[in-house]
């Protein structure tokens, strides 16, 4: 299949463009257009043409998604077609005229490639081409891989092999690894056998522990019968040790009783009744004997004692007598101290008299002289009301003067306060002016924010620094956005760290390249080793001798002592090579190690080398976009920065674009403000400069105006405050006349007063005060001089009398001779002769008390000794008996008997309550049957044998419990089917491993078997036409490719010219590219021997080349383009005059 | 009158092919046929059956743990506790086990007799219960024609271990034909030995209530016993009773519309909540994933086959680990096109499609296979011998079917990749 057209109706940001191919010989055609021309997107073209639009599509920025359209005329041998590719979701193959065309119209063209195949087989690009030489390096020791992943177009044949090499090794390999998941299964499996094997317990397990528990039952069921026959033998010799004293006793008192025969049998208590009877006789005799004496003796003191009876029945008085006579001692002093005080006074009220001017003759002329409560009361409310009253008039005068002439200073302001008018057009002038408030300030502010915002604009401009652009360019400029060059800032710092990386590698590389040298070079030193090559070279020493005299050069007999040596040395080189084979053996071990990792040095140098490359590529790539944006130069870490200041310089310019705009609107308004302002002011009358600001006129208006305003004010505010000055003055007159009438009142009441209280008539109001304090004082001291001679003197007189008379009517009752004393002797006299009697009565009453006492005891004594006989005598009544003495005889033996019975009865419950329930024969039989002197050792031996058993028992009891919980123990736990289930769940996972393992590897070595053979049956014809392909790219620097069998690995190496092979490592980068385009030509061309011919789609493969190697390039495609067509996109037309050289003039070049 | 019949019990065998994974739900189901054992005597008490009947089988003849013994009469005290009686019959798993001559049962446990059949009369149910137990596993003699006449006025059930004429997925143990049931004038035959329950109504109600418990992908579905109900007339009515805590699922997915792996996972999505929302949220299923088909996804499927798997375990993580768990899954597709895209690409891949074709033929790559795979089956231990399939092709060096089914995948993962 061939285009003869390709028609860009609506796709990536073509529209309706056709691109022509023309058929010719050579089916060539160069399509040549700029980076971002649409070159990569006519490869895509082509494909999405052939194969379909993908649901999602990056070319659709210009044309919505659903109207991308591309169209073609297509044809092969057998036929043609015109057709479109639509967008949609199905029959997306349209005709011209946009007729639904069948998918299978396609398939006479395309036979069954898909998308896939067709990019792998019939498309390369720079980027494949160089990753395919790549490959090539990393498969160098595997010819089939090389050949069949150059041939299939795919570079990932090795990854494969090796992610199945690694699925098996994680699965498993004969090593054991703790890695393995085999191995991991199998370990749980073990250790799950092991827990099952643990706790599995057989039946047989269960059947010994349950049988050796019932054993262990049946021995502790003996013992325990053994141990009650024992105990119950042990109880019986306990009981006759315990019982026969007993037994004995009771015999023993048996006997006694016996022998006491026929007892009277006395209370328990006669024996104590009959002692405390006779203690009581004793004590009750001596007491009778005391208290008679005492009787006597009391009756004699009592008849001694005499008693005065009157002075006893005058007590009372007496001692009232007395009391006065204590209470009134101090009286006499007393009155003597209250007459003194009496004269004190009269000495201060003659004082006063005399300050009054009157004559003290005595005290009732004194008081007759003091005026009358209530006129002296008058006299002083008149003093106190006499202030008030001046006060009242002179207050009065005062107001009403200070009014008279308030009237008159506000009649003088009101004439002088001027008038006037404000006009209103004036007015408003003012207050448009003021709406601008101080326009001189605002507009400096503005200014301000202008220049403000021009400084940062500009700031932010040279910020741009020399991708400073005009204001106007900035807002039309479309930067990429901050995602993408962050995008882009990412893959570039991945680069750098890839390059990084393969730098240390290459550092590593090298230091292990020089570290194997030196080992080498030590190697030699140390041991000379001989090499083949030695070996070779001194064998052809000895042949080029040898044919030296072969061919006669020289004669046998000169050249023959050459030869020898040559020989021998030649032999001995040998010998010494094959004494030495260790050694040389290591050091060629070294060489090759040697070898490989200079390999890996070249590997790594090439890949850091394609890193440079790439981030070159990348740098340059990056260069032209900022070049398209007009930042030449612009470094991409620097571009996000730079778009951000470009925002903010944007930003800037709307900000003082702002600040101009406010400023000039200002000053247009205040300059109209200041016109409307001059005219008020000149139609008011008032003179305006044109000169002033509008600051100053206004002012100028508003001064005038508050000053015509401020004196209207004024005047109406006077005007009423003289009306109201007016109004108040005549209240005050008439206030003044009434203080003047209240004061005449006052004199005449006052003359008065002065009269009646008997002061001179010219008495001011002060010393009629002092003449009245003075009186008071006189009636004061008055006063307490009558109150102590009536209250105190004359009381205390009388109660002096009324005791004298007292003190003689008692002295004539009891005792006339005392009249003559006073009363207080009497009193004194009286008094100790009643303290006399009292002694004596009080001494008689205690003697009588002490008889009445004495002859109680007595009779009580006597009743103690009645009571005591008739204690005694029911005891002797039933003794039988008349004394004492008797009565203690029968006592005893009634003791004696009781004794022996209690005693009896005590044994004998003694031994039925210790016979363990037997009777007492049957316990005197056994006690009889016993020989009780064995009875302690035999006790012994028991014990011993129960202490045995109990022993026997415990041990037994023991092992029971231990055999119970072993079989307890096997209690129905799952610990057995759990430890099974995880056996289980360990071998279904080695069961899956297994199954995994055996597919992976299966795989794995049919992909080896079959990479192989492939190698053996394509490596003939392939390698044949690659290598002649190969030897026109390099310009025949190489003749053909060949495989090194001898190898092994066998490898693939490019013969040059002069027959020396080189090896895949020893080619340069460039020329590995040359080598895989090479095999993918040769591949390419073997296809299309048998297969449909599809357009083969080159994109800028020769990107690196110089001119020489592009010619090559082309002169290698152009074979191909005899058999398919091919069509070659590059960006770079200086490849025109090269594709026209090798194809001709009438080549079709294509410019986008 | 109500009573249980279970049988095939196989108290402590293990549930086989599962896997552990992370967070499958190992420990929960470890102990599965006891769980479903003990769910089985819980329902006996609850539903106050007259007595239980189990047809054999009671645990697994290779299973020599005493404890299930212990476990099982400890079950058995339950039942004792609530007045039930259990007819027990041993069939050829137990008569295996020394457990059963050992094992001292309740009292409320009756065993059929091994020498000749035992009747156990329950006058105050009229029932009467024939069978006989197994001597030994290899009892291949009919037990039924011996059994007891009918005796008249009762209800009687014939209990029997058998593997019934034409079972023959199980052994053929003490055989017998269905007419031959029918024939014995019995209304009921409790049957054990056979995993599947089955049932057959006619002049007898022939029963095999299936296993307890499923334990292992060939036994899917509920499980349990059966509760018959004998009405006053006499008929019985059969109903199951399903007990077990896990249930297996074979779930085979269709993938055939399928192009790529993410597809595949979303269709085996698709299909496991089917297997959710119809099954009880309180057993957990156990399932095994095939994915079938002629599917575009092919190459991917044999490449990613881990991934697959992991896959399917996330999305049985998500639907909830406690209810799903992922037994295996299993890739048995085949390539969309048979490689009929890839030959007519005629190109190095289909050069090596022909090549691998040749692979199953040729002798010395069959050999130097064989040779390689050995290595692991050789020391794999006794259980993976018959648990991994390919493990006897390799030892008899059949190999050529393993190739054939590599093959496909491996060329369709080659074209898939670039």
């Amino acid at each position: 299949m061939r285009f003869h057209r390709l028609d860009l109706i609506k796709y990536g940001k073509f529209s309706d463009r056709s691109v022509e191919f023309p058929a010719a010989k050579q089916d060539f055609h160069l399509v040549v257009g700029p980076n971002e021309a649409g070159k990569s997107t006519l490869r895509s073209a082509i494909v999405d043409l052939l194969f379909g639009i993908p649901t999602r599509s990056v070319l659709s920025f210009l044309h919505p998604l659903n109207e991308l359209r591309l169209g073609a005329h297509i044809s092969n041998p057998s036929g043609a077609l015109e057709f479109h590719r639509a967008k949609a979701q199905k029959q997306t193959l349209r005709s011209p005229s946009d007729a639904v065309l069948p998918e299978s119209a396609l398939i006479p063209f395309l036979g069954t490639a898909d998308r896939n195949f067709f990019d792998q087989m019939f498309g390369l690009d720079h980027t494949g081409l160089v990753a395919g030489g790549n490959n090539i390096l990393n498969a160098e020791n595997d010819v089939g891989q090389i050949l069949f992943q150059s041939a299939a177009g795919v570079a990932s044949l090795g990854k494969i092999r090796d992610a199945l090499v690694a699925e098996a090794d994680k699965l498993w390999a004969p090593r054991k690894s703790t890695d393995r998941a085999y191995y991991i299964a199998a370990d749980q499996l073990e250790r799950a056998t092991a827990a099952l094997k643990e706790a599995t317990v057989r039946t047989k397990v269960w059947v010994e522990a349950n049988n050796r528990g019932e054993a262990l039952q049946e021995s502790l069921s003996g013992e325990r019968d053994r141990h009650r026959q024992l105990q119950s033998r042990r109880s019986s010799l306990e009981r006759i040790r315990r019982l026969a004293p007993s037994l004995i006793a009771i015999r023993d008192s048996e006997m006694k009783l016996a022998e006491l025969g026929e007892v009277i049998d006395l209370p328990i208590d006669a024996a104590t009744i009959l002692s405390v009877s006779e203690r009581e006789l004793a004590i009750a005799s001596q007491r009778l004997e005391l208290r008679d004496s005492e009787v006597e003796i009391t009756t004699a003191a009592l008849g001694k004692i005499h008693l005065d009876e009157v002075i006893l029945g005058m007590a009372t008085d007496i001692s009232a007598l007395d009391k006065l006579r204590l209470q009134y001692s101090a009286y006499n002093r007393d009155i003597e101290r209250r007459k003194n005080e009496i004269a004190a006074h009269w000495q201060d009220v003659c004082h006063a008299c005399t300050q009054l001017g009157w004559m003290p003759e005595s005290e009732s002329a004194v008081a007759l002289r003091i005026p009358k409560l209530l006129v002296q009361r008058e006299l002083r409310q008149l003093v106190r009301d006499h202030g008030g009253v001046i006060q009242a008039l002179r207050s009065a005068e005062k107001a009403e003067s200070n009014k008279l002439s308030e009237i008159d200073q506000l009649s003088k302001q009101l004439a002088g306060v001027q008038s006037g008018e404000i006009k209103p057009a004036l007015r408003a002038a003012l207050a448009n002016a003021k709406s601008f408030g101080d326009s001189g300030t605002t507009l400096q502010k503005q200014q301000r924010v202008l220049t403000k915002a021009k400084s940062a604009l500009e700031g932010l401009l040279r910020e741009l620094r020399q991708w400073q652009k005009p204001l106007a360019d900035l807002p039309a400029m479309q930067p990429p956005s901050q995602e993408k060059i962050s995008r882009l800032l990412q893959d570039r710092l991945g680069l750098v760290f890839d390059r990084k990386a393969e730098l240390i590698r290459l550092e590593n590389q090298k230091a292990e390249v020089g570290r194997i040298e030196l080992d080498i070079s030590q190697f030699k030193e140390r041991h000379h080793p001989t090499t083949y090559e030695a070996v070779l070279q001194t064998r052809q020493e000895r042949d080029a001798s040898w044919l030296a005299i072969k061919t006669g050069e020289t004669t046998l007999q000169q050249a023959a002592q050459k030869f020898e040596a040559a020989m021998i040395h030649a032999d001995g080189v040998a010998d010494r090579r094959l004494d030495d084979v260790e050694e040389a053996t290591e050091l060629q071990s070294l060489l090759h190690q040697l070898e490989r990792e200079r390999q890996i040095l070249l590997t790594i140098k090439s890949r850091y080398s394609d890193l440079e490359n790439e981030i070159q590529m990348f740098d340059d790539l990056w260069a032209e976009q900022a070049a398209s944006l007009n930042l030449v130069d612009m470094p991409l870490e620097e571009i996000g920065a730079w778009i951000i200041k470009r925002e903010k310089a944007l930003a800037a310019a709307a900000v003082y674009q702002d600040a101009q705009d406010d400023s000039d609107s200002t000053c247009r308004g205040v300059s109209e403000a200041r016109a409307g302002l001059i005219n008020a002011l000149r139609e008011t009358g008032l003179p305006a400069s044109e000169a002033d600001s509008l600051s100053v006129l206004s002012v100028q208006a508003e001064s005038f105006i508050q000053g015509i305003d401020g004196a209207n004010v004024r005047r109406e505010t006077l005007s009423a405050q003289l009306l109201a000055a007016q109004t108040l003055a005549t209240t005050l007159k008439q206030s003044t006349d009434d203080a003047k009438a209240e004061e005449s009142r006052w004199t005449e009441a006052w003359s008065n007063a002065l009269a009646k209280a008997g002061l001179s008539a010219d008495s001011d109001p002060g010393s009629a005060e002092g003449a009245l304090e003075l009186i008071g004082k006189i009636a004061e001291k008055l006063e307490k001089m009558r109150q102590i001679q009536v209250e105190r003197i004359d009381t205390m007189n009388a109660d002096l009398k009324e005791f004298s008379v007292d003190a003689n009517r008692l002295a004539e009752i009891i005792a006339p001779e005392l009249t003559t004393g006073s009363a207080g002797e009497i009193a004194v006299e009286l008094a100790n002769r009643l303290a006399q009697a009292r002694e004596s009565h009080a001494e008689r009453e205690r003697l009588r008390e002490t008889l009445r006492s004495a002859n109680v005891k007595v009779l009580e004594a006597r009743e103690s000794i009645q009571t005591a006989t008739a204690n005694l005598k029911p005891l002797m009544e039933k003794a039988g008996v008349d004394t004492r003495a008797l009565l203690a005889e029968a006592i005893g033996r009634s003791d004696e008997h009781r004794r022996l019975n209690t005693g009896l009865a005590e044994a004998k419950t003694f031994l039925l309550n210790g016979g363990d329930g037997l009777t007492r024969l049957q316990i005197e039989a056994e006690i009889d049957a016993a020989d009780l002197t064995q009875l302690v050792s035999g006790l012994a031996k028991i014990n011993d044998e129960l202490s045995d058993t109990v022993q026997r028992q415990t041990d037994l009891s023991a092992d029971l419990a231990n055999a119970s919980r072993i079989l307890s123990d096997i209690g129905g736990s799952d610990a057995a089917a759990q430890a099974e289930a995880q056996r289980q769940e360990a071998i279904a996972r080695m069961s899956d491993v297994a199954e995994r393992y055996v597919k992976v590897i299966t795989a794995e070595r049919l992909l080896r078997w079959s990479i192989d053979r492939y190698r053996e049956e394509k490596q003939g014809p392939l390698l044949e036409r690659a290598g002649s392909i190969f030897s026109t790219l390099t310009s025949g620097s190489f003749r053909k490719l060949v495989v090194d069998f001898e190898r092994e690995p066998m490898v693939l190496e490019g013969l040059r010219s002069d027959g020396k092979p080189v090896g895949i490592s020893g080619l340069s980068d460039g020329t590995r590219d040359q080598l895989y385009l090479a095999l993918r030509l040769a591949a390419l061309e073997m296809h299309l021997e048998q297969a449909m011919p599809l357009p083969f789609i080159a994109d800028d493969l020769f990107i690196n080349y110089d001119d020489v190697r592009s010619k090559a390039g082309f002169e290698a495609l152009r074979a191909l383009s005899e058999q398919t067509q091919v069509i070659f996109l590059s960006h770079h037309d200086h490849l025109v005059p090269t594709v026209q050289d090798v194809f001709g003039k009438q080549v079709n070049i294509v410019f986008l | 009158m109500k009573f249980i019949h279970a049988a095939d019990i196989h108290l402590d065998s293990p549930l086989t092919g599962l896997s552990a994974y992370p967070d499958a739900p190992v420990e929960m189901l470890r102990t599965a046929t006891r769980d479903a054992f003990t769910n089985l005597v819980t329902e006996a008490i609850e539903q106050l059956v007259d007595f239980m009947v189990i047809a054999g089988d009671l645990y697994d003849g290779t299973w020599k743990d005493h404890n299930t013994g212990i476990y099982f009469c400890k079950e058995m005290g339950r039942l004792k506790k609530a007045g039930i009686p259990v007819y027990l019959l041993f069939g050829n798993h137990d008569a295996e086990s020394e457990m059963t001559k050992k094992l001292q049962l309740p009292d409320n446990v009756f065993a059929f007799e091994t020498r000749k059949p035992t009747t156990f009369r329950l006058e105050h149910l009229k029932v009467a219960l024939h069978g006989r137990s197994f001597k030994e596993k290899e009892t291949i003699e009919n037990l039924a024609s011996g059994y007891p006449a009918p005796l008249p006025g009762m209800f009687n059930i014939g209990v029997l271990h058998t593997a019934l004429e034409g079972a023959t997925a199980h052994a053929n143990y003490a055989p017998c034909s269905l007419d031959e049931l029918h024939a014995k004038g019995y209304r009921y035959w409790a049957l054990g030995h056979v995993h599947e329950h089955q049932i057959w109504q006619g002049a007898s109600t022939v029963v095999f209530p299936g296993n307890l418990q499923g334990r292992h992908i060939r036994e899917t579905g509920p499980r349990g016993a059966v509760l018959v109900t004998v009405d006053e007339s006499g008929v019985p009515e059969v109903e199951r009773l399903f007990v077990d805590v896990l249930r297996w699922y074979s779930l085979e997915v269709n993938v055939a519309e399928c192009n790529s792996l993410s597809e595949v996972v979303v269709a085996i999505g698709n299909e496991l909540d089917g297997i959710v929302e119809n099954s009880p949220s309180s057993i957990p299923a156990a399932i095994r994933v095939t994915v079938i088909g002629k599917t575009p996804a092919h190459g991917d499927l044999f490449g990613l086959e881990s991934q697959l798997r992991a896959e399917v375990l996330a999305l049985a993580a998500a639907i909830g680990t406690e209810r799903i768990w992922i037994e295996k899954v299993k890739v048995n597709t085949s390539a969309a096109d048979d490689g009929e895209r890839v030959r007519a690409r005629v190109d190095a891949l289909s050069d090596l499609q022909e090549l691998l074709e040749a692979a199953e033929s040729n002798p010395e790559f069959l050999k130097s296979l064989q040779k390689d795979l050995l290595g692991l089956v050789n020391k794999a231990p006794l259980e993976l011998q018959t648990a991994v399939p390919y493990f006897k092709d390799i030892r008899s060096g059949d190999l050529a079917g393993l190739v054939h089914e590599v093959r496909p995948g491996l060329v369709s993962h080659l074209a898939k990749v670039e």
